[in-house]
């Protein structure tokens, strides 16, 4: 019995509608081009702008931004757009290892939970639950707080809070998959168990795990930078925003508000611009709304 | 109906079981001893041993969970030994400030996210809608405790229209005689209108604050369903029956989709825990999330713990309140229901 041809999911047909779709959708290539310039400038800027953002300078402390500092410097004279660029790189690097983690996780837990249903199920589902009713903060907070505060605590603890997300979307739509005839079929076929969960099941995952990826990535960032400020997350010297905006907001108040200001706008795009994106995407790809939930 | 409160109601159990059990196990991990934080660095080795069997530590970890849920019971959750307060009366001070803060934020965030929206879609023009959209993805991807400094910068050092981050009062006002704690509330049951007033002026700033990410969270939401309403059949109906714009916007558009705000409502309502935590730092107002940072930063264990299933309880009964009312009041949802 030869196989059943794998359902093509990345159809030629539909990456030709992604560029006229590109060319209609002003705002969404916006948002594409001004996303990709942050992340292209924060993973290659270092190699533009060679100052050491943690290079400590007592002869320009606090100056105002000027064309030797584009975003001035500290208190104790670092250059706040090398520190910028460098803090960017942590948060990103960051966001996309929670994101990662938690998709890996969450889908594996997903595919078991929603092929062997029974006990593995309800198991799943207690656990997710038992997680999801902590605020994903304060999660990271105890991680912090029981490992060592650092990004490596907080990425532990905010990918801990950010599977069950993964597994309780995609655990629907295993079960709707099961439900449908050309599983049915092909389990009839003689199909092992295994050969329908991932040559059939789990391809149609990849979009809505896609999605939830942009979901959690852009929370994640605002996270990781929330635990940076309470002094949990990125310990100095590391460069990160949140830590930025702790170090600058005893100058905030009294002028000197580029210290920091400009993580804080760096924090703003990298955000905003992935939850556009990700709403964006989710009104072409889950237009019923049902599958992808931020937070 | 019984059936399914009960079910639901073992659900929940579960989870807070779930919960408590994650929060005691992750704590129990604390690096270094705690006996040893508590007795202090000059403490004699016999002293800590004496001190670890006194707080159960030497005991087997189910011994260890028995006793603290035990304690719990009894109402008692533990000494915090960086502040030397039992963590009771650590909330009992606390809570009410958060809560204060907490509800305010809520009542903007609701009903900011009406108002803004039903001018949205009820507008015929683009750009209340666009402007919607926009400001509220700014809103979604806003640090809170960025935000705080950007506003205590431009409205309170700049323009002088709220106080700077002093906390609850301004220095010299008295705290009015306590009831509920929650000054606003305190300030009115007492008639002090001036201790009103400048508790009120005090909780404006930061409760927006909190309420903003929530605005734009539940602003999309009844965004999106007020569009969908109105291209409901009723809508139609109503329209065909000779009825105003107005009217059937408010009668028939504006109520259908409120409901469906309550989930999502109550899921923020325990998000704003979180908000708090950071925004409290800000304004330096006394409540649980200063509370918690500070605990954390002291490896004050039994604060966190509480604080992690106070959390956890909050987000189950008010997402089992919201199950409930969600079922008496819309039949579709109700389990079993086709």
């Amino acid at each position: 019995m030869t196989a059943v041809a794998a359902p093509q999911i990345v159809a030629p047909a539909k990456r030709k509608t992604f560029s006229s779709f590109l060319r209609r959708d002003r705002t969404l290539t916006l948002t594409l081009a001004l996303l990709a310039g942050l992340i292209v400038a924060t993973l290659l800027g270092p190699l533009v702008w060679q100052i050491q953002p943690d290079a400590i300078n007592l002869g320009a402390v606090l100056q105002a931004p000027s064309w030797g500092h584009p975003m001035g410097t500290d208190d104790t004279g670092r250059d706040v757009l090398a520190r910028v660029l460098a803090g960017g790189r942590t948060s990103i690097l960051a966001g996309l290892t929670i994101a990662l983690i938690g998709a890996v996780v969450g889908c594996v837990a997903a595919l078991l939970a929603g092929s062997m249903r029974g006990w593995v199920d309800t198991l799943f589902t207690w656990l997710t639950n038992s997680i999801l009713c902590f605020p994903a903060i304060l999660l990271a907070m105890a991680m912090a707080m029981a490992l060592q505060p650092g990004v490596t605590a907080v990425v532990i603890g905010l990918s801990l809070h950010s599977f069950p997300w993964y597994m309780r979307t995609l655990r629907g739509e295993v079960m709707r998959l099961y439900g449908q005839d050309f599983i049915r079929s092909t389990t009839a076929l003689g199909a092992h168990p295994a050969r329908v969960l991932f040559r059939h099941v789990f391809p149609h995952l990849i979009p809505i795990m896609i999605l939830q990826m942009a979901a959690v990535f852009g929370a994640a960032v605002l996270s990781l930078a929330a635990l940076g400020y309470l002094g949990l997350g990125a310990q100095p010297p590391t460069a990160e925003w949140g830590e930025m905006i702790t170090d600058g907001q005893q100058f905030f108040l009294t002028g000197q508000w580029w210290i920091a200001g400009f993580p804080g706008v760096g924090l703003l795009l990298a955000v905003s611009l992935t939850t556009l994106i990700a709403d964006r995407a989710r009104e072409v790809l889950d237009p019923r709304g049902e599958f992808i939930q931020a937070k | 109906m019984i059936r399914n409160i009960l079910k639901r109601l073992g659900v929940a159990l579960a989870t807070v079981f779930g919960a408590s059990v994650f929060a005691f196990v992750l704590l129990r991990k604390v690096p270094g001893d705690p006996a040893r934080a508590i007795a202090g660095d000059g403490a004699t080795d016999e002293a800590i041993a004496a001190l670890r069997k006194s707080m159960g530590l030497d005991d087997n970890i189910f011994v260890q969970y028995g006793n603290y849920v035990g304690s719990l019971f009894r109402g008692d959750f533990g000494f915090s030994y960086s502040t030397g307060n039992s963590v009771g009366t650590l909330l009992a001070q606390r809570l009410p400030a958060t809560l204060e803060l907490g509800l305010l934020s809520v009542v903007f965030a609701i009903a900011g996210a009406v108002i803004a929206s039903s001018i949205a879609v009820y507008s015929r023009r683009r750009w209340p809608d666009r402007f919607l959209r926009i400001s509220s993805s700014l809103a979604m991807g806003s640090p809170p405790f960025w935000i705080a400094l950007l506003a205590l910068l431009v409205l309170s050092i700049q323009l002088g229209i709220f106080p700077g981050p002093e906390g609850r009062l301004s220095p010299g006002v008295l705290r009015p005689p306590n009831v509920t704690g929650m000054f606003t509330v305190d300030a009115v049951i007492a008639g002090q209108w001036g201790t009103f007033v400048n508790a009120a002026w005090h909780l404006i700033l930061p409760a927006i604050v909190v309420a903003l990410g929530p605005f734009a969270f539940l602003s999309r939401l009844y965004r999106n369903q007020l569009r969908g309403t109105l291209r409901e059949t009723f809508v139609t109906v109503a329209q065909s029956h000779g009825l105003r714009r107005f009217p059937v916007y408010a009668r028939h558009v504006a109520p259908h989709g409120l409901l469906s705000l309550l989930p999502a409502a109550s899921l923020l309502f325990a998000d704003l825990l979180a908000g708090s935590l950071l925004v409290e730092k800000v304004f330096g107002w006394p409540g649980i999330g200063s509370m918690t940072a500070d605990a954390i930063i002291q490896k004050d264990f039994a604060v966190v713990q509480a604080v992690l299933l106070l959390a956890a309880i909050l987000y189950v009964v008010v997402s089992l309140a919201a199950d409930l009312i969600m079922t008496a009041a819309d039949p579709r949802t109700r389990v079993g229901a086709r």
